[in-house]
């Protein structure tokens, strides 16, 4: 009998452009940490009590659609506070994320990562790597230790204390794309067009920089100027998820580092980002999953019938445990994505947005566009005597009213011009500077020691900002209208605003 | 190579050319319309203003996703045939394992001696580079110990930085390129001379293959730092919800990073 040469059946065109499994875990993280949708269509961000806790890869938290805190922009803000608080939280949630996932996160999980993926994939000539990028690696590592710690400590150290998240505003393209061109996008935010300048110019060249990058070379951002990838790095050889490469199997043909696009110097290193792609190539099968022995029946051979149908029971009822597994992850994942979109499309109580009247000037229709009649308010006074001031009450004269925090370095740089020309202005205007009720801990000491002559009125916002909110606040500080006589909002700033800019505003206001 | 497939690879490189000049011209089109756009005066980025400049060089952008649209479509009906990979052991690995096919411990001492040239050679190199990265480094450090150097100008402070920073990560690259490529050609004269030896036969190893096994320490000494970065990080996080840390992540979260997106 002739043996028949069988030969194994290509899978069809559409199951092999199926997309990978790693690909839709991707997919699925972006989708997770950007679950905040509504976000995209009303240009707001998500304010409510679930930014408390860090996404583990790079996505803004000023993406209108970031479900949960940055943890780079954390770590740099909790540096920045550190000289109020140590910032034991921040650390804590990197260390166990670096400890469990290592650069699995960058892998699987991170949004930017995903973007460049895709971008990757466009067919064009690709860098392939070699001594100089292996080298160009170590970048990432002099840009976490000077941008991410070290300037925002100098800052908190030295006589000239600012708040300077410097890897944020200088470097990361994730807040330029996600966060600017995300929120900037919508109409509704056209107000903040007016706050761009050289900061936002910088920031977008570096951005194409990065993206073109990555489309001729492989994770162009990720393996040379990612911090958060570098301080994950750092933890991969110890991390429990992640890629394992068997060294007493390995026959060290450097098959596994030739199909890497990475720079690895071996399987699951600190430039390693755990995706995989090497597993399918190692003649030996000696790299795996690290916990995939869980999963394999161990290596038995059969040497009687017995055993054959010892074995054969034990690999079955391994077989179905796997399978029970696989759907209860599988019904874990897309319970926690549908809850996900549902609590914050749907539950989540959106930004009280007042009412945006479309009368003229001239009407004194209630609202907070320049024109209307300024919505009245108590408000809780933090300088000397205290009690409580309604902001509109003080009819006759012109008055400014700013909000700001004492984390936010524009509010503490545009402070002084205030409290210059409240003294300035002593008779025609009343200056009121109204802190974010968050902060209360520290603004009562923050206005002593800085302006404790209390030449200008300091107060606290209501619960959940709730004054600042109706004054159309949108997330962004400092804010500061000016009001005339009438109580009309006549002018309207949504960003830091220079003396100058701020006597013009008031002498329009005062004008007859 | 077969015509048909040279003719794939033609067409695929050739495509490949002419979409990559495409997206690094519309990647300069818009980073000169941003920087056209910012010059143009005061409060300059509006709607309008953006629109206009987009209008511009929308033929350039639509090109570019027409092409990277063709680009997909050429992969899918038209796909070239992948690479194959060939392997190679790292040149320490290979001198590694060749070591263990020989006993250095009888080899006459002349040979011994030019073996251990090399291996002194790279040591001398890594020295000579860790003093260059440090000699560089020396400016840095002065200067960011001095703190003076840090006003309220925070963008020419952290550019002057930056500036000083630049000789250590050119200096300590180049240096780091050059001891890579020695080291290299270094480990290559060893192996060579310890092909010699093996040839020659003059002083045969034990035959223990080149075998790493994971000894059960190293596993449990993983997995006690696993345990302690664990134990630490839940800690931290405990305290720093005691603390406050976690309202202060909140606090921050929910404002707009100005800084974050360019405002300002």
């Amino acid at each position: 009998m002739k043996n028949k040469i069988v030969k194994e059946k290509k899978p069809n065109w559409f199951r092999r452009h199926l997309p990978t499994k790693r690909r839709l875990i991707q997919l699925y993280a972006a989708l997770l940490f950007n679950a905040n949708l509504k976000g995209f269509a009303n240009g707001y961000i998500y304010m409510g009590p679930l930014k408390n806790i860090c996404t583990p890869g790079l996505n803004c938290y000023s993406c209108p659609g970031a479900s949960g805190a940055c943890p780079l922009g954390a770590l740099q803000n909790a540096l920045t506070a550190s000289n109020k608080r140590a910032p034991y939280y921040v650390f804590g949630i990197i260390l166990l994320y670096s400890i469990m996932f290592g650069r699995w996160i960058c892998g699987f999980l991170c949004p930017f990562g995903l973007i460049q993926d895709l971008l990757h994939k466009i067919k064009t000539p690709k860098l392939k790597k070699n001594r100089f990028t292996r080298v160009l690696s170590n970048l990432k590592y002099v840009i976490l230790v000077l941008f991410v710690v070290v300037f925002p400590l100098i800052y908190v150290i030295s006589e000239n204390s600012a708040i300077l998240p410097a890897f944020c505003k200088y470097i990361c393209p994730s807040g330029t794309l996600e966060g600017a061109i995300g929120l900037l996008s919508n109409k509704v935010n056209s107000d903040l067009l007016s706050m761009l300048g050289p900061l936002f110019t910088w920031k977008f060249l570096l951005l194409i920089f990065f993206l073109v990058g990555a489309v001729f070379v492989y994770r162009f951002f990720c393996r040379f100027f990612c911090p958060l990838g570098a301080l994950y790095g750092l933890f991969n050889k110890f991390a429990i998820v992640g890629i394992k490469l068997d060294k007493p199997s390995c026959v060290d043909c450097g098959l596994c580092v030739k199909k890497c696009k990475m720079d690895i110097r071996e399987v699951g290193d600190r430039e390693c980002i755990n995706c995989g792609e090497c597993i399918s190539v190692c003649p030996t099968q000696s790299i795996r999953w690290k916990g995939s022995k869980f999963f394999l029946p161990p290596d038995e051979i059969a040497v009687t019938d017995t055993d054959k149908a010892r074995i054969e029971a034990r690999n079955g009822k391994i077989k179905k445990r796997n399978r029970v597994i696989k759907i209860a992850v599988g019904v874990v994942m897309a319970a926690t994505l549908a809850g996900a979109l549902v609590y914050y499309n749907f539950i989540d109580k959106p930004p009280v947005v007042a009412d945006q009247p479309t009368a003229p000037s001239d009407s004194a229709v209630v609202g907070n566009q320049v024109g209307n009649l300024c919505y009245s308010e108590q408000i809780e006074i933090i300088s000397a005597g205290g009690g409580t001031f309604d902001v509109t009450s003080t009819a006759g004269k012109v008055r400014v009213i700013n909000f700001w925090y004492t984390d936010c370095q524009p509010c503490k740089e545009e402070l002084p011009h205030f409290n210059e020309l409240a003294s300035e202005y002593a008779d025609s205007v009343t200056m009121i500077a109204i802190c974010a009720n968050f902060d209360a801990d520290y603004a009562a000491d923050f206005v002593a020691e800085n302006y404790g002559d209390y030449s200008m009125l300091f107060g606290l916002d209501n619960p959940d900002e709730a004054y600042y909110s109706a004054l159309g606040g949108r997330g962004t500080y400092p804010m500061t209208l000016v009001l005339d006589e009438n109580g009309i909002i006549v002018t309207k700033f949504y960003n830091k605003v220079s003396y100058e800019d701020l006597k013009a505003a008031i002498d329009t206001a005062l004008a007859p | 190579m077969s015509d048909k497939k040279q003719a794939k690879k033609w067409i695929h490189t050739i495509y490949g050319m002419l979409l990559s000049v495409l997206i690094l011209a519309t990647a300069i089109a818009l980073m000169v319309s941003c920087v056209q756009i910012y010059k143009s005066g005061r409060m300059p980025f509006t709607r309008e203003s953006v629109k206009q400049a987009f209008d511009k060089i929308a033929v350039l952008l639509y090109a570019c996703l027409g092409g990277i649209a063709v680009g997909a479509l050429l992969s899918l009906i038209y796909p070239l045939d992948g690479a194959k990979l060939t392997g190679g052991m790292e040149a320490k690995r290979a001198l590694a394992k060749q070591y263990t096919r020989i006993n250095p411990l009888a080899l006459p001492l002349d040979a011994r001696r030019a073996l251990k040239k090399e291996s002194r050679h790279r040591a001398v190199l890594r020295c000579v580079l860790v003093l260059i990265c440090a000699v560089t480094l020396i400016p840095l450090l002065i200067y960011l110990f001095d703190l003076s150097h840090f006003t309220q100008d925070l963008n020419g402070s952290v550019l002057a930085a930056a500036y000083m920073a630049l000789p250590f990560v050119l200096i300590g690259g180049a240096a780091t390129l050059c001891e890579i490529a020695l080291e290299n050609a270094s480990v290559k004269r060893e192996s060579e001379q310890v092909k010699e030896i093996i040839t020659a036969g003059i002083a045969p190893g034990w035959n223990n293959k080149y075998r790493y096994t994971e000894g059960r320490a190293k596993r449990v000494g993983v997995w006690a730092v696993r345990i302690v970065v664990l134990a630490v990080g839940i800690a931290f996080v405990v305290m720093g919800i005691e603390n406050g840390g976690m309202r202060d992540v909140l606090g921050k979260a929910i404002k707009i990073c100005t800084e974050c997106i360019g405002l300002g």
